[in-house]
């Protein structure tokens, strides 16, 4: 029963993470805090499950064309939002303003294309089992832990060997000075929302098989930044650790002490960790940004 | 090689640069002296293409580069060490290194060995973070790594900043070596002393305008010169 509990709260916790990482990219890279990025999530789940219910029966490939659009629909909130707000000398809270109004909009148009009903993922996906020697676990939360490790590692390699990886550092770091450099930031900011957005993308189908596929469950987000947070705002390694963690509490919160109070244990940790640690457990990065 | 003509600029509402005009010829040393505040840092910052908001003509090789973003500035040719160094701290020196050859695709080897064989510092600490470096190692490392870039004009701001004497020694002996082997340099310095001493010519900036210029022998000798920068010089650095 604890491998069941660990490898299901390892599962969710590694979807928080990859939500949390896209937090935390977008944050460090543009200094955009966007709280829409859970709805990036919902378009990922829902045009997965169109995908699957209607095109094809292969979830890899719905998983990919849903990585494209809500990777689509991160790069056009930066272009069309985000970006002009800044370049016409819009302050953090004016950008903040905006992704709430992403926040609540694209539910909106998501229950207008979808309907308000919750949407299951066929069952045959979510039912496989995987044999571990002695043991079996569910085959879905395989998948979600084997596909997240690997989506982090490559990110790891790309940020640390890729010439394209290190400039996106820089500009985390430093954006005067990578500008000073000859990095065109804007180029690249646009390059992090694409790949950011497509992580939630893959969130929202690894999502909708072990629950549902809805308008509505962008509310993941505020999990997910929750977990950005602990890990330490704008720090990508410290997003996976915040989203596993927080995924494992929720699990052996839920199923050990009360489901019933499964938020409240969550949520109570929190701020225990917060109090300790109130720059999260790897700490925020400082970014530079003023000439 | 660099002509900027009535150069103004802005931050916001606030006019920092009034009227600044200098010339920078091939193979020269130019330096901008003058006190904190004077618009030294925002002259640089402008030409670099950080400040947009600014009128006037900045010329590059008889070319007009005022409305250039920064990266295509960069690709021009101008390079700028801005003050305070600012070393990307959470990538390690090489790294550091390789993206001020950003533009020049991949840095090879032997590209990074000639950079480290005029800062042998470097080496040793290739794999640490910059912001673990001392202030005399960054500034090496911000130099270097604007040197991997190939600027054709290299603009210093402030090298001296913060840094003991004997680092500025070394930090000095190395762009008069950049000098010999022909780049173009454009330093800004407080130590109005120090920067005449390793430049050609010198423009006097005050109040966001050039109020004085010359070569650098003459402006040394020159009374009000004397008094104002050289004088005060000596009078900061007893307190």
């Amino acid at each position: 029963m604890y491998l069941d509990i660990l490898v299901s709260g390892l599962a969710v916790g590694c979807i928080y993470s990859l939500i949390a990482m896209s937090y935390s990219l977008i944050f460090r890279s543009s200094g955009v805090l966007n709280i829409g990025t859970g709805e990036f999530v919902m378009v990922g789940g829902l045009v997965g499950y169109s995908v699957i219910s209607t095109l094809t029966t292969n979830y890899y490939l719905s998983i990919i064309i849903a990585m494209v659009i809500a990777g689509t629909v991160g790069y056009l909130a930066n272009t069309l939002v985000f970006h002009p707000i800044q370049k016409r000398g819009g302050q953090d809270v004016h950008v903040l303003i905006a992704s709430i109004a992403i926040l609540i909009s694209l539910p909106q148009i998501g229950a207008l294309l979808w309907g308000a009903e919750p949407l299951s993922f066929p069952n045959n996906i979510s039912q496989g089992q995987v044999n571990l020697g002695v043991t079996q676990i569910s085959g879905m939360s395989f998948l979600i832990i084997l596909l997240s490790f690997a989506i982090m590692i490559v990110f790891q390699v790309f940020f640390r060997f890729t010439r394209l990886g290190q400039a996106m550092r820089a500009i985390a770091d430093d954006r005067i000075m990578s500008q000073l450099l000859g990095v065109n930031n804007h180029k690249y900011i646009a390059i992090i929302f694409l790949i950011a957005g497509g992580l939630t993308g893959i969130a929202g189908v690894l999502l909708g098989p072990i629950y549902y596929a809805s308008y509505d469950m962008g509310t993941i987000g505020v999990k997910a930044f929750a977990a950005a947070v602990v890990g330490g705002f704008g720090n990508v390694t410290g997003a996976v650790i915040g989203g596993i963690l927080l995924g494992l509490i929720e699990a052996f919160g839920g199923t050990m002490v009360s489901s019933q109070f499964r938020d409240l244990i969550l949520y109570g940790i929190l701020i225990a960790v917060m109090l300790f640690r109130p720059t999260g457990i790897l700490g925020i990065k400082q970014r530079r940004d003023t000439a | 090689m660099l002509n900027v003509e009535h150069l103004q600029a802005f931050y916001g509402n606030a006019q920092a640069l009034e009227d600044i005009s200098f010339t920078v010829n091939e193979g020269e040393i130019v330096c901008l002296i003058g006190n904190n505040g004077a618009g030294k840092s925002t002259t640089l910052m402008s030409i670099s293409g950080i400040i947009k908001q600014k009128q006037g003509t900045i010329q590059f090789n008889g070319e007009d580069i005022s409305q250039l973003p920064a990266h295509k500035i960069v690709s021009k040719g101008i390079i700028q060490v801005p003050e305070g160094r600012r070393i990307f701290p959470t990538l390690t020196v090489e790294e550091n290194l390789k993206i001020g050859g950003f533009l020049k695709g991949k840095i090879s080897k032997a590209r990074l060995e000639e950079i480290y064989s005029i800062f042998p510092r470097l080496k040793e600490r290739r794999k640490q973070l910059g912001g673990s470096l001392s202030g005399g190692e960054q500034q090496m490392l911000a130099i270097g790594r604007a040197m991997i870039g190939e600027p054709k004009l290299l603009m210093l701001d402030e090298p001296s900043l913060g840094l003991a004497p004997q680092i500025i020694d070394m930090i000095f002996d190395s762009i008069i070596a950049l000098r010999k082997s022909g780049m173009t340099i454009l330093l800004i310095e407080q130590n109005a002393e120090l920067a005449l001493d390793v430049s050609d010519r010198a423009y006097v900036v005050e109040l966001g305008k050039c109020v004085l210029s010359g070569e650098c022998e003459v402006l040394r000798n020159d009374q009000q010169i004397q008094s104002i920068y050289l004088g005060q010089h000596e009078q900061e650095s007893v307190v």
